[in-house]
């Protein structure tokens, strides 16, 4: 009987035993491959097509003076350095054109440039700016019904997408345009301010308002030229070329989209160029302040495009165009959630984007910069109330 | 009778109500049969302890009335391997999260950049850090569970009728539960496969209870019961502010409610030396309803929820044959057979999802066999069993993790006389062997235009149509995915399981 007790659990202690012993492969993973390289992932072909221009860099991108520090107050007067250097920078308002459009762009701010040395950075001289349209455009369109002379407010509305909520961008441009027959130049141009409302139950606003002023400054579109023609089917047929801006970033380099844009890591020191702290906060760039459901601040150097065309039905005092654009909102850091960190894509779309022009007199755009964009600013609302609007 | 055996049925049908309120199925029943007593893997035909109450309360009435403990050991081994990925042209890429359909819409989901699931993401000023969740790093198929085994047999009405609870009580964690997605969305969690009937089910507290009545010397049925919770969790949460979701305020609601499962048994002795059973056992699942309600300082409301199923069984029918090939005084040596249909073609999974028509599970036939042999004081047996699948090769989107099964179970049982009481010491020990399995995903076709055809196929994560503010996205042309079970993955295992137990007779 004992016997026959110990085989049995002998016989169960070996059986567990054996089975113990043998040798067990946890779980495992055959080798194989995952994503590109980190910095192919998420290239995007709309990235691609918004550079294809050739991808080089502006002719007087490697010459231009003050890289790296803040950008002289429009109107101020710098030191006259060499004929060459002020030549270049008075081509400053053309650093906004792609690099492939410098061809019609480079003889206007050239001009500017050779009435400006040693006066203004930021605004070319009316002989400068006039000069070239009328080496290739003729006589002065006066009565011309589609002529765009004069002052214009310019709301820009555009819409972006982050994570599935749409936010409602708008920005406060000043243009004081000169047409000479069909072809015209931006004579003065401002960008007096900025916003963006969310929409939606998620939805967060931007708010940049501390560095308005600042970008008035500095942001310019002097330079940036266009056509107005009477269209075959009646009205006219409104274009303006595509024209780039950064703010808070070293002006000019960055409007070269070859360059990439600066990260946190990378302030503007001495000649190099980098972010700049233009609301003068003590943070990157300009701080973008966020309420809503969402809190908190961005830091932030963004690069845009924009560029318009379409045919309306006058121009007389208000017309509005389709506006296409991209932007790298290039948010270099943040106070808050990373969550605020989250990228925004232009929205789908198309009529979501555009800009509403309203004529202004005299009255409304009388005073130094700052006075001008705070009526733009303040008259935004009123004149164009689309693009101003949701 | 002895004054004490009067009280005793009493004091365990007590006993029996008080712990009903946090018992519920369980899965390891049917894994490790009736590990306190000889009845080894056939517990559904031959009488053996406490464990008929769970597996035949009909043969309640040949166990002999006892308390039982017993300490069990299980040791589970499931190794999950997953082929390697062919090319980087099937990752996600990142910087899709604002990408939509050409027409503007939505996609359904969004993955997560395959590069960061697998490597992880560093922190910078601009994005915080992702920490990499690499395929089946969080796999869930090894280690070692020990239960404590406690069994209760009393006899009422000259013996006619018998009471019997039967518990496998975890130690450790009590219980556990876990739910995991078994397609591409579990790449947000553990990025990793699971075995699906081992692994958590594995780990639940299981209680059944039993009531065996002799109709007859040649008839007795049975009925019995075991316990499953529905519990529902309500939590409302207050977003202060949609960035900072560590600071949100959260209440908590819950009810818990206790259901219960019937089995029923039958046990037949036409002959001295034949026997033959039925059982019936009827679905078993443990629900757990979790619903979070979002309330923003805006006033916006919204709320999302799931009922979870956990350790779902599904209708179990045995039959079952005992046949005596020598039967003397000092000496038995019986034949066992046992078959049990399962209706597993009405699976639910974790999250309360039947699987694809096109992926259906299979009913199960298992059949069991064993030899069981008396000599005087000592019992001992060997049973072997079989048991199919009933999961479908996964060549498609779900990965659901099983095999086939081939279980022994070897055993034996001593019987002494201590203080002049009957008692029983037992060991017994049993391997499963999960067999080898390898499944390869079959390619997802698409439309001219990139839309899926088969939506049970591998899902392209990344439709060919995406766009970015309107503009067409590179890379996303063909499959895109971070199924973690894709292009195909096997699984093998074994289970290992001894119990020692002690049963004390009154």
């Amino acid at each position: 009987m004992h016997a026959d007790k110990c085989i049995t659990v002998l016989l169960s202690l070996a059986f567990l035993a054996h089975a113990s012993a043998c040798r067990f492969q946890g779980d495992s993973v055959l080798s194989g491959a995952y994503g590109p390289d980190q910095s192919q992932a998420g290239t995007t072909a709309s990235t691609s097509s918004a550079q294809t221009t050739s991808p080089t860099r502006p002719s007087n991108g490697g010459m231009v003076p003050n890289m790296g520090s803040p950008q002289p107050q429009a109107g101020n007067t710098t030191s006259s350095g060499t004929a060459g250097t002020s030549a270049v920078s008075n081509t400053q308002p053309d650093m906004g054109k792609p690099p492939s459009n410098t061809s019609a762009g480079a003889s206007t701010s050239m001009g500017g440039a050779a009435g400006a040395a040693g006066g203004s950075d930021m605004q070319p001289t009316a002989a400068g700016t006039t000069g070239a349209p009328a080496t290739d455009a003729g006589a002065p369109a006066q009565n011309d019904p589609c002529s765009l002379n004069g002052r214009w407010l310019a709301t820009v509305h555009y819409v972006t997408d982050a994570l599935g909520q749409k936010q409602y961008c708008h920005s406060y441009v000043y243009y004081d345009i000169e047409q000479t027959a069909q072809a015209f130049t931006i004579k003065k141009g401002l960008l007096c301010g900025d916003d963006a409302v969310g929409d939606g139950d998620f939805a967060a606003t931007v708010d940049f308002k501390a560095s308005w002023s600042s970008v008035a400054s500095r942001v310019n579109y002097a330079g940036r030229t266009g056509t107005s023609a009477a269209a075959s089917g009646g009205g006219c047929e409104v274009d303006f070329e595509k024209w780039y801006t950064v703010r808070g970033a070293t002006l000019p380099f960055y409007l070269d989209p070859v360059n990439p844009l600066p990260s946190a890591e990378q302030p503007a020191m001495g000649m190099t160029p980098g972010w700049e702290d233009w609301d003068m906060d003590g943070n990157p760039g300009l701080t973008g302040t966020i309420s809503g459901v969402v809190t908190g601040k961005i830091f932030t150097a963004p690069r845009q495009w924009t560029s318009m065309h379409g045919t309306v039905p006058d121009v007389s005092s208000a017309f509005r165009l389709p506006l296409m654009w991209d932007q790298d909102a290039n948010v270099m850091s943040y106070d808050g959630s990373p969550l605020l960190a989250s990228s925004a894509a232009r929205a789908a779309e198309a009529t979501l984007h555009f800009v509403q022009f309203a004529r202004l007199s005299d009255e409304q755009t009388a005073g130094d910069d700052l006075a001008i964009c705070a009526s733009v600013t303040e008259l935004a609302k009123t004149l164009t109330p689309e693009a101003a609007g949701m | 009778m002895k004054p004490h055996a009067k009280i005793l049925p009493l004091l365990a049908a007590l006993c029996l109500l008080v712990l009903t309120d946090s018992a519920h199925a369980s899965p390891v029943f049917d894994l490790t049969g009736d590990t306190a007593s000889s009845a080894g893997l056939q517990g559904r035909t031959l009488a053996g302890g406490s464990a008929a109450a769970y597996f035949n309360p009909a043969l309640l009435t040949e166990a002999p009335a006892a308390a039982s403990v017993g300490f069990m050991l299980i040791s589970q081994h499931l190794a999950i391997t997953l082929d390697g990925r062919p090319g980087t042209q099937f990752a996600v890429l990142e910087g899709l999260e604002n990408a939509a359909h050409a027409d503007g819409m939505r996609f359904d989901n969004y993955p997560i950049a395959t590069n960061n699931l697998q490597f992880g993401r560093m922190a910078t000023s601009r994005r915080s850090a992702f920490i990499a969740r690499p395929r089946q790093a969080a796999g869930s198929g090894e280690g070692e569970i020990t239960y404590e085994v406690v069994g209760l047999v009393v006899k009422l009405f000259r013996e006619r009728v018998a009471l019997g609870m039967h518990t496998l009580i975890p130690n450790g964690q009590f219980t556990k539960m876990r739910a995991f997605f078994n397609d591409e969305r579990e790449q947000y969690f553990s990025n990793s496969l699971h075995p699906e009937l081992y692994s958590d089910r594995m780990r639940s507290l299981s209680l059944a209870l039993g009531l065996g009545v002799q109709i007859t010397p040649q008839l007795s049925i049975g009925a019995g019961a075991t316990l499953a919770l529905k519990a529902n969790v309500v939590a409302p949460t207050y977003v202060v502010d949609a960035s900072k979701l560590n600071q949100i305020l959260i209440d908590m609601n819950a009810n818990v409610n206790v259901g219960v499962t019937p089995h029923f048994g039958l046990s037949y002795r036409p002959i001295d030396r034949l026997h033959f059973t039925l059982t019936a056992h009827a679905p078993q699942q443990v629900e757990l309803g979790t619903s979070f309600t979002f309330l923003l300082a805006t006033g916006v409301e919204q709320s999302s929820g799931v009922t979870f199923v956990l350790d779902y069984k599904p209708w179990q029918f045995g039959l079952g044959a005992a046949f005596d090939l020598l039967k003397m005084p000092d000496q038995t040596l019986s034949l066992a057979g046992t078959l049990v249909y399962a209706t597993w073609s009405s699976y639910i999974d974790r999250h309360g999802v039947k699987p694809t028509p096109q992926y259906e599970w299979a009913d199960t036939l298992s059949p069991t066999l064993g030899v069981h042999y008396r000599i005087g004081q000592l019992s001992s047996f060997l049973d072997a069993s079989f048991t199919p699948t009933p999961v479908p090769l996964q060549t498609g989107r779900t990965n659901y993790v099983d095999n086939d099964r081939l279980s022994t179970a070897l055993g034996t049982e001593y019987r002494f006389l201590l203080w002049d009481t009957n008692m029983r010491v037992g060991l017994n020990a049993q391997v499963h062997h999960l067999l080898q399995r390898h499944q390869t995903k079959l390619s997802t076709p698409t439309q001219p235009d990139g839309k899926v055809i088969e939506p049970e196929r591998v899902r392209d994560e990344v439709p060919d149509d995406a766009r970015i503010s309107g503009e067409p996205v590179a890379g996303v042309e063909g499959l895109q995915t971070n199924n973690p079970g894709w292009p195909g993955f096997s699984s093998a295992g074994w289970i290992l399981g001894g119990t020692l137990y002690l049963a004390v007779a009154f």
